[in-house]
């Protein structure tokens, strides 16, 4: 039933055509925690923000990297907004989707998110788990 | 081996000196940091296990430069120092550095001595952030790097690349007291 679900809402969000996700990649984690990276790119007239991401391995949050006062710091934000006919990249050092409790994901593995958006959206999309010197390297 | 060239870090104006500072290591034993490392081409990297994003980079890039570069593994010494013992126990950071390396060495204190070993080291300290059990820490992104000499001569910020080190590292094991 939920593999049932997840095909719909991909479908649905496949068919609004104006949300591309491309590039899904976790960087493998050496702890509990790993980030996933990924560009969403918006073709429509309309600002559309991400909101939320669900996934089928620990919890997940939208995080952002950032310096200040010389020091390397992250905050979890609300969302993350996509002007028309923009494309954000999620990526390292930067914006990135936080998963928790995932000790254990290694290279090969593969992490099921759905990416919620403002406009009424859901987006599945499978990110593979990659070393992450493949990911940065 | 080269002693000269141009480094691709970011070079300091004067050459640093290693920081001298004792914490202790994952096994429990006391780690005198200038002393253990001695004539090593050291790498100091402040950072913690709760990172996704940021701390793990720079350990799994110098573990695969040491895979391409044994000359430099082999004389090579690299500490990772927790900013956040209240999560990292010793065995917590020794399964994260065994990630990368089961030769990382990992280093952990009090509160107290972790903030005089990052002030000794000339980084600014790192602050808690939050509250609760996703707290984050805001902690120095760069790699500090001494040649076997004992001086720092340049550091890696996050964003460093492979290439970079690649370039640099012969340089710096080059770097020998005269």
């Amino acid at each position: 039933m939920k593999r049932l679900l997840v095909a719909v809402v991909l479908i649905a969000g496949c068919s609004s055509g104006t949300l591309h996700l491309q590039d899904p990649v976790v960087a493998a984690p050496a702890g509990d925690v790993a980030a996933v990276y990924l560009t969403v790119e918006n073709r429509s007239d309309q600002p559309v923000a991400l909101v939320g991401v669900r996934t089928d391995r620990g919890r997940a949050e939208i995080h952002e990297s950032f310096v200040e006062d010389d020091l390397m710091r992250m905050r979890r934000i609300a969302s993350v907004v996509i002007e028309a006919g923009e494309t954000v990249v999620l990526e390292p050092g930067g914006l990135h989707i936080m998963l928790f409790e995932v000790a254990g994901l290694v290279p090969g593995d593969g992490v099921n998110l759905i990416l919620e958006f403002n406009d009424g959206s859901d987006i599945a999309v499978s990110a593979p788990v990659r070393p992450i010197t493949e990911v940065i390297p | 081996m080269p002693q000269e060239g141009v480094l691709e870090g970011v070079e300091l104006d004067q050459p640093s000196t290693k920081p001298s500072f004792v914490l202790t290591d994952t096994s429990g034993q006391s780690f005198d940091f200038r002393s253990a490392t001695e004539g090593r081409l050291t790498f100091l990297y402040f950072g913690y296990t709760f990172c996704p994003d940021i701390c793990p980079v720079h350990l799994a890039q110098l573990a695969e430069v040491f895979e391409r570069l044994p000359e430099v593994r082999r004389n090579s010494t690299v500490v990772f120092v927790t900013v956040d013992p209240e999560r990292d126990s010793p065995a917590v950071i020794r399964s994260f550095l065994d990630a990368f390396s089961s030769e990382f060495v990992g280093l952990t204190g009090s509160p107290m001595e972790l903030q005089l070993a990052q002030e000794a080291a000339g980084v600014p300290p790192a602050v808690k952030e939050g509250a609760g059990d996703d707290y984050t820490m805001a902690h120095a992104g760069q790699v500090l790097v001494y040649a076997p000499d004992g001086r720092g001569y340049s550091v890696y910020p996050f964003g460093t690349r492979q290439s970079e080190w690649m370039h640099d590292l012969p340089i710096l094991l080059g770097r020998v007291e005269q």
